[in-house]
């Protein structure tokens, strides 16, 4: 029931109580005057009626004393009237008769009834004597008929009053108290549920000081709630900016609202379906059960410990899971624990998930890329320790034996236990020389292909079982094959001498170097055949050149790219002999000489890292060999100074490198400086008549141009 | 320095115990394996974890593990059982036949170190739980 109701209520009933109250003194008083005029009335006609019976009494007239009963009954109020000689105890006469009239009734006095009054008064003779009595009832019926209609009237009057006073009353408080503390109410209402309020129009009341209070209460909260709401927005956007999903959630597993922006992209709709942080990290039938069940243990331990202890329990916690986004790939997140400040008490825990996806993928990446780098050089030892060979053999043998497997799976309809047999052999024993290869990823093929065969051996020969290990073996063989076309693609890279070397046979270097003494000489077809069998890939002369570069270049300080192309080009036996040493020279010479520091050549706009570029080519007359740099370039100014002799310009200054004794070095030590270099390759190469010039641009680089003598036809053709 | 969760591996394939073993231990857990159903209880002394393969020769994974476990009353300290397979109807009815658990995906070896984590971590917490100490280790 509402308050106005209640006080409507309350004021009716008090009104009307007391004006009921009030009422109820004022027509006793009125009815108490209507008795006391009617017993004085009374009264009177009784002692008139007492004095015109005396003679009869005095004489014992009955006659007469009927008669006047008789006339006095005429009176409507008299009800009843009886007459008493003052010896008898029985009525002389009575109006109405009555047996059980008492004789106490001719007493003198007055006797009140809630209908009548009875009067009796003594009858006497002039002198005084008593002669009897007269006793008259005399009615109250008017006045009691008079007074019950002025009760009803004032009855309903005070109805009618208390009704209107309650109304006025009750609009007056509706229109100063409960109006006022309603529009209160809607207010509180409205600002519980977050909106703007103002009371308005505010009187200089209680009320009104109410609502003014309330007023600044409501801008007090707004204020806080606007730096809350900036407060929240820098750390949500503390959040947002930070490159990790981050929930909140109770000790029961339910997710709270704080929640990042990435976990947002990373969730996305699970959010909505998923309420639950075990659902949203181990979704059901998605993940294992016992990571879900070892989760769910985790929660209960953490929904119910104290604070302080939470450190502890979170070594216990997950540290890692994958996540599969909806239609995305399978993610992999660290997850850190992390409990967090509640208002309700009740323990609240933050999970910071970080995508590592990317960071193990490189981390994968440069063990793969560290892997690869040690199998090169495992390849490149083996090759060099003659073992080239072998691993040729080993490609070409799986091969061989992987079709042999792939065409008995292609060619029987179901998996029988001959060609299960046949393929775990191979599988087992490409296994094993995998390993002795160091070919790890064909190895793991060959074993999970092992897995499946040894799996499926109980089964029977067509049985689904087979048929599904038959499928998988299948895919296995593809991939197996792929793994070695890959490996036989790494071993030609890292090859010095590239494809060739799958070619490559043993040959002893006497019985070569017996065949181009023989031979070697003669314009024919087998001397073309013996020249091209004494000459030796570019690459192969290069093999031991990359080290020595990275290792001039950390002497120097420097740093440098080497670049070498034409690997497989052929050299001739004669400039092979003494192409190494020329190149190591030269080589040696841009290291020293051209390749600037790197801080020099970052502040002149080059890359930190100098590059060297060999390139050998077939050429019309034979081979062509270039080393260039994009170092300092030769300094002319120094030369000349060096070898005395200002005078020269152009391309002649460069020339004086090749001079005995000219160096730009200032200081000579095991690198270079000693002015004996240059000269003595261009000697060396004279001899098996290849000739060796500079180009120099200052500043852009040197070319050192390796080419054969015009008159000399050297071209090897393969 | 603390001493690091025992794993027994049984299993009727020497290359998958090769495999696990290889992959356990780079968990940094200690594992025992085993091809042998004979003698298998004697591994159990100290372990926190059995792992076994439902198919074995002659006998099921429910018989072995019933065996282990009658072996294993005498002892003073009952390891968790988890079932391996990659039959997701077997693994569901592990706890039915007696397993603590099951690891699924068998074959995928960083899957089954992450399961493997997984219900060493449920032992630590029960321990914990229960008011006795946990197995004290580093990883995981």
């Amino acid at each position: 029931m509402s308050l106005a109701s209640r006080l409507a209520l309350w004021i009716f009933a008090l009104v009307a109580g007391v004006s009921l109250v009030v009422a109820f003194q004022l027509t006793g008083r009125e009815h108490d005057h209507y008795v006391a005029s009617k017993e004085r009335a009374g009264r009177m006609l009784t002692e008139l009626f007492a004095a015109s019976i005396a003679p009869a009494l005095d004489f014992a007239d009955q006659d007469a004393l009927t008669a006047s009963l008789g006339m006095l009954s005429q009176n409507p109020e008299v009800v009843d009237a009886a007459i008493w000689s003052a010896l008898g105890d029985k009525p002389l006469a009575e109006l109405h008769p009555n047996p059980k009239r008492s004789a106490r009734g001719r007493d003198p006095g007055v006797e009140l009834g809630s209908d009548h009054i009875d009067i009796a008064v003594l009858a006497k003779t002039p002198t005084g004597k008593a002669l009897g009595s007269a006793w008259v009832r005399v009615s109250l019926a008017q006045e009691n008929a008079a007074f019950a209609a002025v009760r009803r009237r004032i009855f309903w009057l005070a109805f009618v009053l208390s009704a209107l006073i309650a109304g006025l009353l009750v609009a007056m408080l509706r229109r100063t108290i409960i109006s006022p503390l309603a529009a209160l109410e809607r207010a509180a209402q409205r600002l519980a549920r977050g909106g703007v309020v103002e009371l308005g129009e505010l009187r200089r009341d209680e009320v009104g000081r109410l609502g003014h209070a309330f007023n600044h209460m409501a801008r007090v909260i707004r204020e806080r709630e606007e730096r809350i709401v900036a407060v929240n927005g820098r750390l949500q956007g503390l959040l947002d900016h930070m490159r990790q999903a981050i929930v909140v959630f109770d000790g029961e597993g339910h997710l709270a609202t704080e929640r990042s922006r990435f976990a947002h992209e990373l969730f996305g709709d699970a959010f909505g379906s998923h309420t639950d942080i075990c659902d949203l990290l181990y979704p059901v039938g998605r993940s294992p059960e016992v990571e879900r069940e070892a989760f769910r243990t985790w929660l209960a331990e953490a929904g119910s410990i104290a604070p302080d202890g939470f450190d502890e329990l979170s070594e216990l916690a997950p540290r890692e899971v994958k996540i599969r986004p909806e239609n995305g790939e399978e993610r992999l997140f660290e997850l850190e624990f992390r409990a967090v400040a509640s208002e309700d008490r009740k323990p609240r825990v933050m999970l910071l998930a970080t995508d590592v996806t990317s960071q193990r993928r490189l981390e994968r990446t440069a063990e793969a890329s560290e892997r690869e780098h040690q199998k090169q050089l495992t390849a490149m030892r083996r090759l060099l320790a003659g073992g080239g060979q072998v691993f040729v053999r080993f490609l070409a043998s799986a091969r061989e034996r992987l079709d042999s497997a792939v065409r008995e799976l292609s060619e029987r309809p179901f998996l029988s236990t001959e060609i299960l047999e046949n393929v775990f052999r191979f599988v087992h024993t490409l296994r094993a020389e995998a390993r002795s290869f160091d070919l790890g990823t064909v190895e793991r093929i060959a074993l999970a292909l092992e897995l499946e065969l040894a799996g499926a051996r109980p089964a029977p020969e067509q049985s689904p079982v087979r048929a599904s290990v038959r499928s998988k073996i299948s895919s296995g063989c593809g991939e197996l094959g792929r793994e070695l076309a890959t490996a036989e693609a790494l071993f030609v890279e890292s090859s010095p001498i590239g494809r060739r070397v799958l070619e490559q046979v043993t040959v002893s270097r006497e019985d070569v170097a017996a065949l181009v003494r023989r031979y070697g000489g003669q314009s024919d077809e087998l001397g073309a055949l013996v020249a091209r069998l004494a000459a030796r890939p570019f690459g192969e002369l290069l093999s031991a050149l990359p080290d020595s570069v990275e290792r001039w270049a950390v002497k120097e300080g420097k740093r440098v790219e080497l670049i070498v192309n034409g690997r497989e080009t052929l050299v001739p036996a004669e400039l092979s002999e003494r192409l190494g040493a020329a190149l190591s020279h030269l080589l040696r010479n841009a290291v020293a000489h051209g390749i600037e520091p790197p801080q020099y050549r970052r502040e002149h706009g080059k890359r930190e890292a100098g590059r060297i570029e060999v390139t050998c080519r077939q050429g019309a007359a034979g081979v062509v060999i270039s080393v260039s740099d994009d170092g300092a370039g030769f300094d002319e100014d120094a030369l000349r100074e060096k070898s005395g002799t200002f005078e020269l310009g152009g391309h002649n200054v460069v020339e004086l490198a090749f001079a005995a004794g000219v160096s730009t070095r200032e200081r000579p030590d095991d690198m270079a400086g000693h002015g004996v270099g240059l000269g003595a390759v261009r000697a060396e190469l004279g001899k098996a008549h290849y000739l060796v010039s500079i180009g120099s641009e200052r500043g852009k680089g040197v070319t050192a141009l390796i080419e054969p003598e015009p008159a000399k036809t050297g071209a090897i053709h393969g | 320095m603390a001493e690091q969760p025992l794993i027994v591996v049984i299993d009727d394939s020497e290359i998958i115990l090769e495999r696990i073993k290889t992959r356990l231990e780079a968990e940094q857990y200690r594992v025992v394996t085993t091809a042998q159903i004979v003698g298998a209880a004697r591994l159990l002394r100290g372990a926190n974890l059995v792992i076994l393969d439902w198919h074995m020769p002659g006998m099921t994974g429910g018989d072995v593990l019933a065996s282990l476990r009658a072996a294993c009353e005498k002892s003073q300290k009952r390891p968790l059982f988890y079932l391996y397979t990659s039959d997701p109807t077997v693994a569901a009815a592990a706890k039915n036949t007696g397993f603590d658990g099951s690891f699924i995906n068998k074959g995928d070896d960083d899957s089954l170190a992450q399961q493997v984590g997984a219900a060493i971590r449920i032992a630590k917490l029960k321990a914990r739980g229960s008011g006795t100490r946990p197995p004290r280790s580093g990883r995981p």
